[in-house]
Order: structure tokens, then sequence, then C-alpha cells
């Protein structure tokens, strides 16, 4: 009996260190993982764009359709920089006791930024052309989604 | 700027003496607890925030580099931090 309570006494413990990150650090955990998502977009296109579609003897991803993602992705890694610095800022305002309305505003901005150029894709390639990018997309859109959600 | 991650390194500190002691004594629990100490460390790998941040600009730089190496191969140059696309060549079909 004793042995049962010291199990769920460490479950608890356990369970309870899981979900303590901070605001700021979860915002960037899960703005990586979209970046991330956005990388195996940009891999996914340039391997499509290699391969023909044997129906109609061109490539499943076009030039024009691969240079769309690619800016796509150019916009969203710079997004990405930007939003690292700009937590940072947070931080720092934060730990100095000033406002952070400014920079929560500029976070979400950027944050409305990518979901944008993500829409950019999503108008280049249709629904349909290769099921990894439209899963990719669905992915990263759902990870913005989170840090819009997210409370700074 | 001490603000790290408060289930950090000294956390996991606390959690390996714990397991120790525990898989000592009790070899059974010591396994289950090894389990639940995987769970944990994949909620909560210990990083600080700092490493929050240079995860998420490494990843950034790395989805820049690779995406501007497709743009230049396609003849994309950058003028004022936007990108050109090239010129199609006269009597090309564009």
């Amino acid at each position: 009996m004793k042995t049962l309570a010291l199990v769920f006494a460490l479950a608890f413990v356990i369970s309870g260190c899981g979900a303590q990150l901070t605001p700021a650090a979860a915002v960037a955990d899960t703005a990586t993982k979209a970046i991330q998502s956005a990388s195996v977009i940009l891999k996914t296109a340039q391997t499509a764009h290699a391969q023909t579609n044997p129906m109609t003897g061109k490539p499943v991803v076009s030039t024009v359709q691969l240079d769309q993602i690619a800016l796509a992705a150019d916009k969203l890694g710079r997004i990405g920089s930007l939003l690292s610095k700009t937590i940072t800022d947070y931080q720092a305002a934060r730990a100095a006791g000033a406002s952070t309305v400014t920079i929560v505003a500029a976070i979400q901005a950027l944050v409305g930024d990518a979901m944008s150029a993500l829409n950019e894709i999503g108008k280049s390639v249709p629904n349909g052309t290769v099921a990894a990018i439209d899963q990719a997309v669905a992915s990263a859109f759902s990870l913005y989604a989170q840090i819009r959600a997210a409370a700074l | 700027m001490a603000d790290t991650n408060s289930a950090g390194p000294n956390s996991l500190v606390v959690l390996n003496s714990a397991i120790a002691l525990v898989s000592t004594v009790m070899p059974e629990v010591g396994a289950l607890v090894m389990g639940l100490k995987m769970i944990w460390q994949k909620q909560n790998p210990g990083k600080t925030d700092a490493e929050y941040m240079a995860a998420l600009m490494a990843a950034s730089d790395q989805l820049v580099s690779d995406a501007d190496a497709q743009l230049i191969a396609d003849g994309f140059t950058r003028v004022d931090g936007k990108w050109v696309p090239p010129t199609p060549a006269p009597g090309g079909q564009g």
C-alpha cells in the first residue's frame, strides 16, 4: 500500500512538472514547430518538382509553384527570426516591469503575417496536388492558431 | 533576465535522485517511475527560455537559407529586401 502511495505521489509530482513552460517559451516552441513544418513543405515541394506526373508528363509541382512556395518559405523564415527577437524583447520588458502591450500586438501581427504566407502556399499549390504539403500547411496553420490564442 | 523554465535542470536533478532512491529499494517501481520520467522529459526537456528562442532562430535561419537557395537557383535576385523574378529570355515561352 505504501508502494502504491509512493508511485501515485511521484506520478503527481511528475505530471505537475510537465506543463511549466513559461508563456514566452511555449510561444517560441510552437513557432519553432510551425517553422519546421514550413521546411517540410519546401522540401516536399522540391521533391515533387523533381517527379513527373504520368498523366500530364509535367512535374507534379511546377517551377512557378515551387518558386511561390520558396518565396512564402523565405517570408516565414524571416518572420520566425523576427518573432524570436520580439519574444526576447517581450521577456526583457516583462522583467523590467514595463508595458508589454505593444510588443504583444507586434507578436500577434507577425503571427498574422505568417498565416498570410501559409495562405499563399495554399493558393499556389491547390489542395490535393501533394498530400504531404496539404498536411504540413494544415499543421502549421494549427500551430500558428495556437500562438495567436496564447496568453502572453 | 533570469526568466528560465521553472521545471528546468534543478527539477531534473531532484527527480533523478528520487528515481535512484526508489530503484534501489524497489526495482519494479523504479522501472515504472523511469517510464514516467521519459514522459516528463518528452513534455519538458529542461531547456531555458533562451534555448527556446535560439531554437526558433536556428530553425528560421535554416528555412530562409533553404528557400533562398531555391530562389537563387531559379534565377531570382534580392533587391532592396525584395525578391525579383528572372527576366524571361526574348522569344522565350515565359
